[in-house]
């Protein structure tokens, strides 16, 4: 069953991504005033992801990056190396570790706006 | 009549390289009478394959202007070249010349425990043909998808379409006992199904027009589901 599930799990990121990252070239590139008059400041962006509402969407948005980022390195290591299954379980050891204190690093930098 | 270059890759254990032959092709001849042709009349040291020649027992794949084929299925007039390169085909050992070692791609088949499994009373019963799996009974085992499979060329471990193939028809048979086993073997995520990364090579392919990535994509879903 928890080949199936990762399997799936990379589809549905890979179909949320499509998603947003269409969403965040619209709003960094064509909607944001301050980038269109050409005065895009630290204040500006601040004050944008102060918002509840965009700091889910940021938050998602890096989650789902990485399980899907990391998930495709993991098939690319399985296809393309000779490292055989207790190899595959290391490199998914690491690479979940790796998944976390980067998830971690961006949710932390949230929690450290002013 | 028309005047080809057949480029073939000789080989024997620890040696290789490339012998040039020229052929005068009739209309309709295949890349086999081709063969025929030089090993008669130009090297009879030329070791190739083959046994039905009408295209039924696979015995003749091998890789033609690099795409792998059937030899005696595919006539030279419609390869649209005058240079003709014959090679074994890939993903297997080869033994001599154009003959490759099957052992790999039968390792494969036997993981998945190509024979029916149940009882005797059972195995005698008449099952009705079912129109949605009968082209898949059509497999020559010719090695072809196994050859053309990207992912086989880089993961040895991986089943391979063929033998996929083959469990599909056993997971599907009424009388067949062994499901569950056969489902274990295939939901393997290092060598099983989840290894496909659905690049049609196998499908395309196929002499036999087997679309080997349904039946893949089919045990997938029936995996994600069970």
């Amino acid at each position: 069953m928890i080949p199936a599930i990762v399997w799936c799990v990379q589809r549905i990121t890979g179909a949320l991504l499509v998603i947003l990252l269409i969403a965040h070239f619209w709003v960094e590139h064509f909607v944001s005033e301050n980038l269109r008059r050409g005065d895009l400041t630290y204040d500006a962006i601040r004050a944008r992801i102060m918002n509840p509402a965009w700091q889910a969407i940021d938050i998602a948005f890096l989650l789902i990056a990485l399980v899907h980022g990391l998930s495709g390195a993991r098939n690319i290591v399985m296809d393309y190396s000779r490292i055989g299954r207790r190899g595959a379980r290391f490199v998914t050891a690491i690479l979940c570790a790796v998944g976390a204190v980067w998830a971690w690093w961006g949710v932390a930098a949230f929690a450290n706006l002013k | 009549m028309n005047s080809y270059q057949v480029q073939i890759r000789r080989s024997s254990p620890g040696h290789s390289y490339v012998r040039s032959y020229h052929v005068t092709s009739a209309e309709r001849m295949t890349v086999l009478d081709a063969l025929f042709r030089i090993q008669a009349e130009q090297d009879s040291s030329l070791a190739f394959r083959c046994a039905c020649r009408v295209g039924m027992c696979g015995t003749c794949a091998m890789s033609i202007n690099r795409v792998p084929r059937l030899a005696c299925k595919t006539r030279i007039s419609a390869l649209d070249s005058p240079v003709v390169t014959l090679a074994p085909l890939p993903n297997f050992p080869v033994i001599h010349d154009l003959v490759v070692s099957l052992e790999p791609f039968f390792e494969q088949w036997k993981r998945i425990r190509p024979a029916l499994r149940g009882s005797p009373s059972d195995t005698l019963a008449i099952i009705l043909p079912d129109p949605d799996i009968s082209r898949k009974r059509d497999c020559i085992t010719c090695g072809i998808c196994y050859a053309a499979c990207g992912v086989k060329a880089s993961h040895a471990d991986y089943l391979g379409p063929a033998a996929i193939n083959r469990a599909f028809l056993r997971v599907h048979d009424p009388r067949d006992s062994a499901r569950q086993q056969r489902l274990k073997i295939l939901n393997d995520e290092w060598s099983g199904v989840w290894r496909c990364h659905t690049q049609f090579n196998c499908t395309a392919l196929c002499p036999k027009k087997i679309d080997l990535t349904e039946t893949i994509g089919r045990f997938k879903r029936t995996l994600l589901v069970s």
